[in-house]
């Protein structure tokens, strides 16, 4: 228990990490994060070895922030759900551009949760398919739709390209 | 095999999972797949400024939420992991469970309050209720023998029970779940007495518990098969504050004499400690299977010989009125 205690104890920041851009915002994450590790000390006799610590830790921290998610929005259908589209240039001509955390906020939460596995998490597909409970396959199309409605809200490489534009 | 997906014209050997994992830098150890996708790149430069801002998204990610993997973890979250872990976790499950109370008080026993359930079995729980009440005081004798605890080695009536989470091997035979007697011994609660009870011809696990001031608190766990996470529901009958909720294939009475206030708060740190129970059951694997099968009536009653019990419904929530389904006892 103690080693298997230790091992839940190095990847603490990095479930803070994940839960703060899962749940954009730090008190939140906490709570999140607070909620895993009980659980996880909980039922640490079904970690079994058979992956990693930290794919069972960040696939049990996604299980908490949707059910937390649920409870908030009973009736929220998270592959449904729309993305806002963000508002046209204003009339001085300027790109609007989010940051990073308001971006991921407009993201259905599916999108946001394999993005962030991946990026965060330093998963592999498969790792992060069996995290988030769905086949391959569906890691791959969530990134694809994420990532282009992420572009489309001038996150990454495009919005430093649009910002020299304007200079 | 997604990988083979075609996409914007790639080779049919390159697919966009192939795109993906470029820019997500995982070809990084299979140089000949990088090399055709570079290959493939280099006479596309919108694809290529695509998977380049996919790879500085990663990036900005990473450093939009690099301060968290710098600050100091919370003592909160330090102790968690630090501290031998006490019986069960901090207050916030209370709290949480209070405020959902909270919300249910105006739903009160008409009904489930989050429109999960449409048409609530309004008759159903008050006679669940009914029964708890009328169980509550119902002498010893009048009911039906006591059942052995299952590797506990507790003989009954009279002895005293060991505390904590003690395996309900009765009920357990019924659903295939693990479901134990809740430890409420940090509680003040001491289990001292559990029997089956039989009330217009449905049953029930009886479990009596006794508290160190005299109190005394007698929790009721039947079948029946409900999705989701409990919701406890508190009502008063009788002068006995009953909380009742439905968790899994299981619905739970608890019945007391100490008041509101501590029903609320038992019933919502036995609610959080059994559906980890259930939980850990349905994670464990075969158990849901045997779950489901023995919940959906005619195998169960073949195999348990309970010629009488009402069929299980799991498909239809509100309308599978199971109650507990059980050989007859002898």
């Amino acid at each position: 228990m103690e080693d298997v205690k230790w091992l839940i104890a190095r990847e603490i920041p990095h479930l803070r990490r994940y839960a703060c851009a899962l749940a954009g915002d730090v008190h939140v994450a906490d709570d999140l994060v607070q909620d895993c590790l009980e659980r996880a000390l909980r039922k640490h006799r079904l970690w079994t070895r058979r992956g990693s610590v930290r794919s069972w830790l960040f696939k049990m921290l996604y299980h908490v922030h949707i059910d937390h998610v649920r409870r908030a929005r009973r009736t929220l259908s998270l592959d449904e759900e729309a993305i806002e589209v963000p508002a046209p240039p204003n009339q001085e001509g300027r790109v609007y551009c989010l940051n990073m955390t308001e971006a991921l906020k407009r993201l259905p939460e599916d999108q946001r949760a394999t993005i962030l596995m991946i990026a965060l998490g330093g998963m592999s597909y498969d790792v992060a398919a069996d995290a988030l409970g769905v086949p391959v396959g569906t890691v791959r199309s969530r990134l694809s739709r994420g990532r282009e409605a992420l572009r489309a809200l001038g996150v990454g490489a495009d919005r430093r390209a649009r910002l020299q534009r304007l200079k | 095999m997604t990988g083979s997906t075609p996409h914007r014209g790639a080779p049919p050997h390159l697919g966009e999972i192939d795109l993906l994992a470029y820019a997500d830098g995982f070809l990084d150890g299979d140089p000949v797949r990088r090399k055709a996708v570079e290959a493939y790149l280099e006479t596309r430069p919108d694809e290529a400024a695509r998977l380049q801002a996919y790879a500085e998204q990663n990036e900005e990610i990473r450093r939009e939420f690099a301060h968290v993997l710098e600050a100091p973890v919370p003592d909160r979250l330090l102790r968690l992991v630090e501290e031998p872990a006490p019986r069960r976790a901090g207050p916030r499950p209370v709290w949480r469970m209070a405020a959902a109370l909270a919300l249910m008080a105006t739903g009160g026993i008409a009904g489930w309050v989050g429109g999960r359930m449409v048409d609530p079995p309004r008759s159903e729980l008050a006679a669940f209720v009914d029964r708890a009440v009328t169980g509550y005081g119902m002498p010893a004798d009048t009911l039906q023998s006591p059942f052995t605890i299952a590797s506990a080695g507790g003989d009954l009536p009279g002895g005293d029970l060991p505390g904590g989470n003690l395996p309900l091997g009765w009920l357990s035979q019924q659903v295939s779940v693990n479901v134990q007697v809740p430890d409420l011994t940090e509680l003040g609660f001491r289990p001292v007495d559990k029997r089956l009870m039989t009330s217009d011809g449905s049953r029930a696990v009886r479990i009596e518990f006794a508290g160190d001031g005299g109190e005394r608190l007698v929790m009721f766990l039947g079948t029946r098969w409900r999705d989701g996470r409990p919701e406890v529901t508190v009502v008063e009958q009788d002068g006995l504050a009953v909380a009742y909720w439905q968790d899994g294939p299981l619905v739970y009475g608890l019945v007391s004499d100490a008041g509101r206030g501590q029903v609320d708060y038992l019933a919502a740190m036995v609610a959080a400690g059994q559906q980890d129970a259930i939980d850990t059951a349905l994670e464990d694997g075969p158990a849901m299977h045997d779950l489901q099968m023995l919940g959906v009536g005619e195998h169960a009653r073949e195999r348990l010989g309970a010629g009488d019990a009402p069929p299980v419904l799991p498909d239809r929530p509100g309308a599978g009125a199971i109650e507990v389904m059980v050989p007859q006892h002898n």
